[in-house]
């Protein structure tokens, strides 16, 4: 049987749909991560905050401790995007005629509903949460992880770092000429934005293809669940990143090796998992591999 | 009268090369901007833009622009598009 060893991965991401058990086996790894000494921060990026509710604990945007060497946080996504978009607002108000603003403010709101938006606030809250806090944590559990068609296009950085060294070249051959008009052109803010992209793509790119970067995809028993379970393995992989273990949820006893990769089984629990005592014996399962 | 004035006007700014080269600079830059433009609207011309949250942030800075583009480059190319398919 194959089988894994999660010591050596600094950054877990599980991935599975709604109500397969992502928040509580993410809190019983990042549990099993810290009784082992690594100090962790575990981030939710449920927008069901069921993380607050598993832990018993209000969670804020900043790491709050649970109990030794374990920290969480919960990331409202929703309100990020919309502090983001207010961001780029307040940027159009300085700028844009009067005449022009509500035209422009109305395309602006147009990206908090736009296809891929929350994907794009789940990548952006990784990058800033990595970014922020790499030094003062050694292991990083997300509850849940892009979509696969997000991954993909963070996984293969090389063409999204072309798409935007070719803006930004577009752009400097506009400002170019409007030197050589004799127009005065200091520092723009277009350049900047779009380097600050790029610096996250890049970043990005690497953790999802790093191999000390995890990803598991948790699985309920029966046929359909299993089914939705190969279908995320593969949408992950035809991404570029490899899975490393499949997290088998609810099973009574233990099988094989789903999909051809590392299975941990896990029983279905007594009570249901509200506080991190009922998590013990996932815990326990979880420092079998560590 | 009026028009004679226009064409001295025209044949002076002609002969000299007045603002002649600043113009074409400037036009330059502006369809360079367009074509920024074109990638952060191009969701408009009906082709998605996967990363229109991102590419929102530039709007504010092109917003001059965009009328300018929604009437030459947005029509032009559904023009040209829709000149060589017809509509639906």
């Amino acid at each position: 049987m194959k089988s894994v060893n999660l010591k050596g991965f600094n950054v877990f991401f599980l991935s599975g749909k709604g109500g397969v058990g992502k928040s509580t086996l993410s809190t019983s790894l990042a549990l099993s991560l810290s009784k082992k000494g690594f100090k962790t921060l575990l981030v939710s990026l449920d927008p069901a905050h069921s993380l607050s509710i598993l832990l018993k604990e209000e969670l804020g945007g900043s790491p709050t401790q649970v109990i030794q060497n374990l920290f969480s946080l919960e990331v409202d996504l929703e309100r990020s995007m919309r502090e983001y978009l207010k961001r780029v607002e307040k940027e159009a108000e300085k700028i844009v005629s009067p005449a022009l603003i509500g035209n422009v403010k109305n395309q602006i709101e147009l990206a908090y509903y736009s296809p891929g938006a929350l994907e794009l606030a789940t990548v952006d809250s990784i990058y800033q949460i990595i970014r922020k806090y790499e030094g003062d944590f050694e292991k990083f559990v997300f509850d849940t992880a892009p979509s696969g068609y997000t991954v993909r296009l963070m996984a293969s950085p090389d063409k999204l770092l072309n798409w935007v060294d070719s803006l930004i070249k577009v752009r400097e051959e506009s400002l170019k000429y409007r030197k050589m008009a004799g127009e005065p052109v200091g520092r723009d803010p277009v350049v900047e934005v779009l380097r600050r992209r790029r610096e996250e793509y890049s970043f990005l790119g690497k953790v999802f293809k790093s191999s000390k970067t995890f990803f598991g995809v948790v699985v309920n028993p029966g046929k359909l669940p299993l089914e939705i379970g190969k279908r995320t393995v593969e949408e992950l992989e035809r991404a570029g990143v490899r899975v490393n273990l499949i997290l088998a949820n609810r099973f009574q006893g233990k099988g094989g090796n789903l999909f051809g990769k590392p299975t941990l089984y896990f029983p279905p629990l007594k009570e249901e998992p509200i506080g991190i005592e009922p998590l013990e014996p996932f815990v326990e399962l979880f420092l079998k591999v560590l | 009268m009026k028009g004679f004035l226009r064409d001295v006007k025209l044949f002076f700014i002609g002969a000299l090369g007045f603002d002649n080269a600043t113009d074409k600079l400037k036009k330059r830059a502006l369809y360079k901007d367009l074509d920024l433009l074109t990638l952060i609207l191009s969701d408009e011309i009906g082709i998605p833009n996967p990363l229109y949250y991102h590419t929102v942030e530039l709007l504010p800075y092109l917003s001059s622009e965009v009328e300018a583009w929604r009437e030459s480059e947005k029509a032009s190319i559904l023009w040209r598009v829709l000149g060589e398919i017809g509509e639906p």
